[in-house]
């Protein structure tokens, strides 16, 4: 059950990193499409982000389910 | 008082107490204020639409049903007149215009007056939710009253006077509606565009297509959506939409052409006059967003040495639709700009004085290059109503005007709500807004619940649900800080521009990011640690 617990805040950790680390690119996003004039929406640049987010933590509690001992 | 709601359907009984049908309509006489029911429209035997006079017929009638004062023998049909209008047909749960409240609504049940035992007036359109429960069933209605007035929220009716609608389907536009009608016509054009914004696609075409020139030109400026203006213009003919653009300020009409295909708006420009054409042609030159895409080339004026009475004489002689003047700019013969005279100064001074001695020589101007943005801060800043554009010798090529400037700010200040994740529509928080806040503001809960439901249906009980669980703990902190990330990188975007010297540089945003990033992972690991320190401690599957 420890291994679980740890897994999944090991999964965060990493979803997070990948998060603020990736902002570099949701702000060269934002100013592209300034650039073209086209519209950007917060609310649609969050979802995208938590989504990412979702799938790091997915692959990373995936990784580590096993040599945690989660599948035992 | 009686809602139709409760007429329709309701049998329809003659002098001897026989069912002749059942009520599918009541006519009206539109030029009242409060218009009188004219005619009763029923379903009669073998559903064949029989439609007889109100006031000849009908003796008595409630909300169960309409007795008639002759046998069925002895009914004679009526039509429909020209100034009539079916209430049920054409009125009921179609989109009206509230010309009281400048807005477009749904009619979801229509209210009638029956202070007389036989004479029934039309009072106005039920445009809320009592209306469309009403309709579904009467005891929904007295169910949501009943249920609303317990948790202290009375359900109010939402009614508009007949005088204060105005339809849209304009099929019945020959009808004059009432007496006192306020129309369409009569509003302003931005009220319209606005109301216009809010229709159905479907009918804007045809809604549009019912102002005169002038009222289409003035409305199609006050568009927030190009697009849409655009698809509008295309919905009419050449000649008329060629004419509208001649009607338009010249920076209006451009910016509605460059949303046109180029085909389009090439036939469209040659079918205009020379000058207006001219015009229009010289603001597309110039790339988006900037200033000389937004001035105006319809300015007001004369040379350096002349006098008051010469402005004034000039001002006379320009055309009714020409632009609002509100300064009086000098050139030299060059056409360079040399000063600026407000119209203030003009009329509390002497027709004889120089222009010279009245203008503004320190002047604060805008290249046809500048972002429109700084061009409008520049206008808010320095308290002006309209600022000229020069080209790079001086040579006065236009004003930017502050409603333009206005316009400016806005869709700027739409674009970082947009950017910063809230919602630049008014109307939108208006209605329903507080479910799609909730939505908005908790998506972090919804993903984290579909991940928990996936994740414990992917392993199909190899992992048992509470390790599943257990295992999820951790993301709504993930799901919560990437929307977080978002806002830093939102924050960032809208704070500082690219182009801007000062502005921090890329190298250090990202550097700044890593550091949040990996300071918060860590957090989130020291957690997990001290967790599983108190949770596990002693137990004997612990680490």
């Amino acid at each position: 059950m420890s291994g679980a617990l740890t897994a999944g805040f090991l999964g965060a950790a990493v979803a997070i990193f990948v998060s603020f680390a990736s902002s570099p690119v949701y702000l060269a996003i934002l100013r592209r499409r300034e650039e073209r004039n086209q519209e950007t929406s917060g609310f649609a640049l969050s979802v995208v982000a938590m989504l990412v987010t979702v799938a790091v933590f997915g692959v990373t509690l995936v990784a580590l389910a096993g040599p945690l001992g989660m599948l035992a | 008082m009686i809602y139709l709601s409760q007429l329709l359907g309701n049998p329809v009984l003659d002098a001897d107490g026989e069912k002749v049908g059942t009520v599918s309509d009541l006519g009206i006489a539109t030029g009242e204020v409060f218009p009188r029911i004219t005619s009763l429209a029923f379903m009669g035997p073998g559903r064949t639409p029989i439609m007889i006079s109100w006031r000849k017929f009908v003796d008595t009638y409630d909300e169960h049903e309409v007795h008639l004062k002759a046998i069925a023998t002895d009914l004679r049909f009526s039509y429909l007149q020209p100034d009539e209008v079916l209430l049920a047909r054409d009125i009921l749960n179609k989109q009206i215009v509230d010309t009281h409240g400048m807005r477009v609504v749904r009619v979801n049940d229509l209210k009638l007056s029956d202070t007389s035992s036989t004479q029934l007036r039309l009072l106005g359109a039920e445009v809320g939710a009592r209306g469309i429960l009403r309709t579904l069933h009467p005891a929904l209605e007295r169910v949501a009253l009943r249920l609303a007035r317990t948790f202290g929220h009375p359900l109010p009716e939402r009614i508009i006077a007949w005088n204060y609608m105005d339809l849209v389907e304009r099929d019945l536009s020959n009808v004059k509606l009432s007496v006192s009608h306020k129309t369409l016509d009569d509003m302003h054009p931005a009220d319209i565009a606005d109301i216009i914004e809010r229709l159905d696609p479907r009918l804007r075409g045809q809604v549009f297509a019912q102002l005169d020139d002038e009222q289409r030109a003035s409305a199609m400026a006050e568009f927030d959506d190009d697009a849409m203006a655009a698809e509008l213009m295309g919905s009419l003919d050449e000649t008329d939409a060629s004419r509208m653009l001649s009607e338009m300020d010249p920076d209006d009409a451009a910016e509605l052409v460059s949303e046109l295909d180029y085909d389009k708006a090439e036939k469209l420009l040659r079918l205009m006059g020379v000058q207006e054409q001219r015009a229009i042609r010289q603001l597309l030159g110039y790339r988006e967003s900037t200033a000389g895409r937004i001035m105006t080339s319809e300015v007001a004026t004369v040379g350096e040495g002349a006098t008051v009475a010469d402005a004034v004489e000039m001002l006379r002689g320009l055309d009714d639709d020409f632009e609002e003047v509100r300064y009086v700019y000098l050139v030299d013969e060059a056409g360079k700009l040399a000063g600026v005279v407000p119209l203030r100064g003009l009329i509390v001074s002497a027709p004889e004085t120089p222009l010279s001695e009245l203008a503004t020589v320190d002047l604060i101007t805008a290249s046809p290059e500048d972002d429109q943005e700084a061009v409008a801060e520049n206008i808010a800043k320095y308290n002006l109503l309209a600022m000229p554009v020069v080209a790079d010798d001086g040579r006065l090529l236009g004003i930017v005007t502050v409603d333009d400037a206005l316009d400016v700010m806005e869709e700027e200040h739409a674009e970082d709500l947009r950017v910063a994740g809230g919602s630049a529509d008014g109307e939108a928080s208006e209605h329903g807004g507080e479910l799609v806040w909730l939505l908005r503001r908790n998506v972090w809960f919804f993903l984290w619940l579909v991940v928990v439901a996936v994740g414990a249906l992917a392993t199909g009980g190899l992992i048992p649900l509470v390790e599943v669980l257990l295992a999820c703990a951790a993301l709504p902190i993930a799901l919560v800080l990437a929307d977080d990330s978002v806002s830093y990188v939102t924050n960032f975007f809208l704070e500082n521009d690219p182009d801007d010297e000062d502005a921090p540089s890329m190298v250090g945003f990202t550097f700044k990011g890593l550091l949040l990033g990996v300071a918060l992972g860590a957090l989130d690991v020291l957690l997990a640690m001290a967790l599983t320190n108190v949770i596990f401690a002693g137990s004997p599957t612990g680490p």
